[in-house]
């Protein structure tokens, strides 16, 4: 489909605090949503958690976790939520997507 | 129309008041994120100043129908727990937006895991548990509480406790379990109940209360524990304990209780008791030589023999392996006990007959009188047994009064004290080892050893622990021979750590008058520091009678050492008889079964069935069991069956000076 024929490649950050079960909810609900998207070599997630990274956290200006951010395909796209509302969270990724 | 602005601009001052005002956080951010609005609390809760977040990309909030969590690690390091609400875009200054709420839950978080893990150990503890209101009834019970009572919930909730009622127990008992309620705000203690099915159990329990902020009772929290199995293992103990299994006489622990008993009575009736210490002389040759069949026969026979000599109200006891004891009472003189002594001695000299063998037997008697020589049962058999060795001095059968050694007694008392002074000064004592072993699973190993005290007199020669002991502990020099004892005991460890055996511990006596002293436990805190040595492998050994005297001062003292990180063993466990109540709430971490019970192992089927008993009874308490007088492989193979974890005795060599352990 369009998805395919563009080949671009996604990529993500998610920001969680600790190993709470929060945080490990936001990871699944990511997972799925990514493998959902797309197949499995074309994302690219990199989970950070802040209390380990806080400089990193403080670099991409997080303010409270989890949030997840889009920095490829532009454009870039920021989303604050526990992530279980999975097909919103998905919706909103390819919304704007050319 | 300038009215109307005037209207609009005192609104909108209103509204930035109650906004400002809430204790929830809110925000407006719009499509892509930005921040375009806050309230003071969104944030506190976001941990920045408006002026840092108002135009800052806080992210699109993706919220379905339930609030979403998010988490917050505010400057301080802590994280908060927000839950976040946003509604469906609307409009702000012409451009489409989200109101987002923000709601602290970090506290309610925190209290419903808590309540979480406390409901989880609620259901999942051994112990029942009854939770009441201030009026008694019922609220809640775990589920260890319907395995132990038999009740299911359904059937209790709303109740009160009284259901489990024995009816064992007076409304004077509940009168004072309710008074040290109110008065200490718990009660622990063992109260008789019954269960669904009508059987009725002992059961250890303490009983809190719960106040309000108020001090106003809330409710009534019970723990409870099923005793039956450790109650069923104290009766078999005291049964074997107060009897001997060959003979089915009394047995010395026993013997004193009625002996005791007999006191009282006699002290009233203002009459004499009697108390005969009778010996075999030849028994020794019989069983050893012959076989041990004709050996327990001997002594069925003998006891069978001597009680036809007495009358209904006397008491026969079996004290040792040859040695039984008499206690006469009525109105018996010196010269009825002599005439009592004298048929005994007549009745044992009659041979014999078994397996058509025959055996010759004499008896040595000693005798002591009440009041004449002593007035309680300890001293009065003490002072019989005494005599029978004046009594054994002489060819064949013969019997003796204690109160024609008396006299000699207190002279050699009197001078054995002052030797003993000069003793400690001239340090003529000589600090011995006796080997612990460990019963491990693989062969044996060296534990530690128990101190033992030698006295070699320049003109009297060797004299037994067992004459100079209960001299010092009657005149009180004792507390100066213990001293020396530890003194040299942590000299020793000191040497053991420097020497790489830090593994070792030293075991060392201690008397009642010791413990009473009031710097007892300073003194040993202050060894211990000076030797460098860490505590656990100081050992201090206190007698069961010791323990049995219940002195509150005694029990501080040992809660006091084992504080310090000393270890507490009970000597010469079994001879007297401890309540498992009593001894479960005692600081001691060992029972040493008393030698007089392992040495007979394994042919005697009554010591074995106490060293069992006690065996068991100790590991229920999680207390560690020394056997002491283990003297040949069988013995030992015996032990380490009973899973008995340290053994000593001469098999593992006897007491050594210590330079030579």
């Amino acid at each position: 489909m369009a998805k395919q024929q563009i080949m671009s490649k996604y990529r993500f950050k998610l920001y969680i605090t600790g190993s709470s079960r929060r945080s490990r909810h936001a990871v699944d609900n990511v997972e799925w949503i990514c493998k959902s998207l797309t197949d499995p070599h074309e994302y690219e997630l990199q989970v950070i958690d802040v209390l380990q990274d806080p400089r990193q956290a403080e670099a991409d200006n997080i303010i409270a976790t989890p949030t997840l951010l889009k920095t490829e395909p532009q454009p870039a796209q920021r989303i604050i939520g526990d992530m279980a509302d999975r097909e919103g969270v998905k919706a909103r990724l390819v919304y704007n997507e050319a | 129309m300038a009215a109307r602005n005037d209207q609009d601009a005192s609104y909108q001052d209103l509204l930035h008041t109650i906004i400002s005002g809430l204790s929830d956080g809110i925000l407006v951010v719009d499509t892509g994120g930005r921040v375009l609005f806050l309230n003071e609390a969104a944030a506190g809760l976001l941990g920045r100043s408006r002026e840092q977040l108002l135009g800052r990309e806080f992210g699109y909030p993706l919220v379905g129908k339930e609030p979403s969590q998010i988490s917050i690690v505010q400057p301080d390091g802590i994280e908060r727990v927000v839950e976040m609400r946003a509604s469906a875009p609307t409009h702000w200054q012409d451009a489409d937006a989200f109101l987002v709420t923000l709601c602290d839950v970090t506290r309610q978080l925190q209290i419903s895991e808590r309540l979480r893990r406390i409901e989880k150990m609620f259901d999942h503890t051994a112990e029942g548990i009854i939770v009441t209101d201030e009026e008694h009834r019922i609220l809640e019970v775990n589920e260890a509480f319907t395995i132990i009572t038999g009740y299911v919930p359904e059937e209790v909730i709303g109740k009160t406790p009284s259901f489990l009622k024995s009816g064992q127990h007076s409304p004077v008992f509940f009168r004072a379990v309710f008074n040290e309620l109110e008065k200490t705000g718990s009660w622990t203690g063992e109260i008789m109940n019954r269960r669904r099915n009508g059987e009725v159990y002992p059961q250890w329990s303490t009983i809190s209360v719960v106040r309000d902020e108020d001090g106003y009772i809330t409710n009534y929290v019970m723990n409870l524990s099923d005793m039956t199995v450790l109650k069923h293992a104290e009766d078999e103990l005291w049964h074997l304990a107060h009897s001997d299994h060959l003979t089915g006489l009394p047995n010395r622990n026993l013997f004193y209780d009625r002996l005791g008993q007999m006191l009282l009575n006699a002290r009233r009736n203002r009459n004499k008791t009697a108390v005969l210490y009778i010996d075999l002389n030849e028994f020794k040759d019989i069983s050893e030589g012959l076989s041990y069949d004709i050996g327990d026969h001997v002594l069925k026979e003998v006891a069978g023999r001597i009680n036809g000599c007495l009358r209904s109200n006397d008491t026969l006891a079996r004290v040792g392996g040859d040695e039984f004891a008499v206690a006469a009472g009525g109105e018996r003189t010196g010269l009825d006990a002599t005439a009592l002594a004298v048929r005994i001695m007549e009745a044992i000299e009659q041979p014999v007959r078994y397996n058509g063998i025959e055996a010759f037997l004499k008896a040595s008697i000693g005798i002591s009188l009440y009041p004449d020589d002593a007035d309680e049962p300890r001293t009065l058999i003490r002072n019989a047994h005494l005599a029978v060795y004046e009594a054994k001095k002489r060819e064949g059968g013969s019997y003796h009064f204690y109160n024609q050694i008396m006299h000699v007694e207190t002279e050699e008392k009197f001078l054995l004290n002052s030797m003993m002074h000069k003793a400690v000064m001239n340090e003529e004592f000589e600090f011995h080892l006796q080997p612990i072993m460990e019963l491990a699973g693989e062969g044996l190993k060296l534990a530690g050893g128990e101190a033992l005290i030698r006295w070699h007199h320049a003109e009297r020669g060797y004299i037994s622990p067992e004459r100079f002991i209960p001299v010092a502990e009657s005149t009180g020099i004792i507390k100066r021979i213990t001293a020396w004892m530890l003194e040299q005991a942590c000299s020793m460890l000191q040497d053991f750590r420097d020497g790489g055996r830090d593994g070792l511990y030293i075991s060392v006596n201690v008397s009642a008058q010791d413990i009473l002293q009031g710097d007892f436990v300073a003194g040993v805190a202050a060894r211990l520091q000076r030797y460098s040595i860490l505590p656990g492998r100081l050992q201090l050994e206190i007698t069961e009678r010791v323990i049995m005297e219940d002195s509150q001062t005694i029990r501080r003292r040992l809660e006091d050492l084992r504080a310090l990180g000393v270890k507490l063993a009970i000597d010469d466990f079994g001879t007297g008889y401890s309540s498992l109540s009593y001894l479960k709430t005692l600081a001691v971490d060992k029972l040493k079964i008393d030698h007089s019970f392992v040495r007979d192992l394994p042919q005697d089927r009554s010591d074995l069935a106490v060293c069992r008993a006690i065996a068991s009874l100790a590991h229920s308490l999680d207390l560690t069991v020394v056997a002491e007088g283990v003297e040949s492989r069988a013995i030992e193979e015996m032990l380490a069956s009973l899973a008995c974890e340290e053994v000593q005795g001469f098999l593992y060599g006897k007491p050594l000076p210590a330079a030579e352990f």
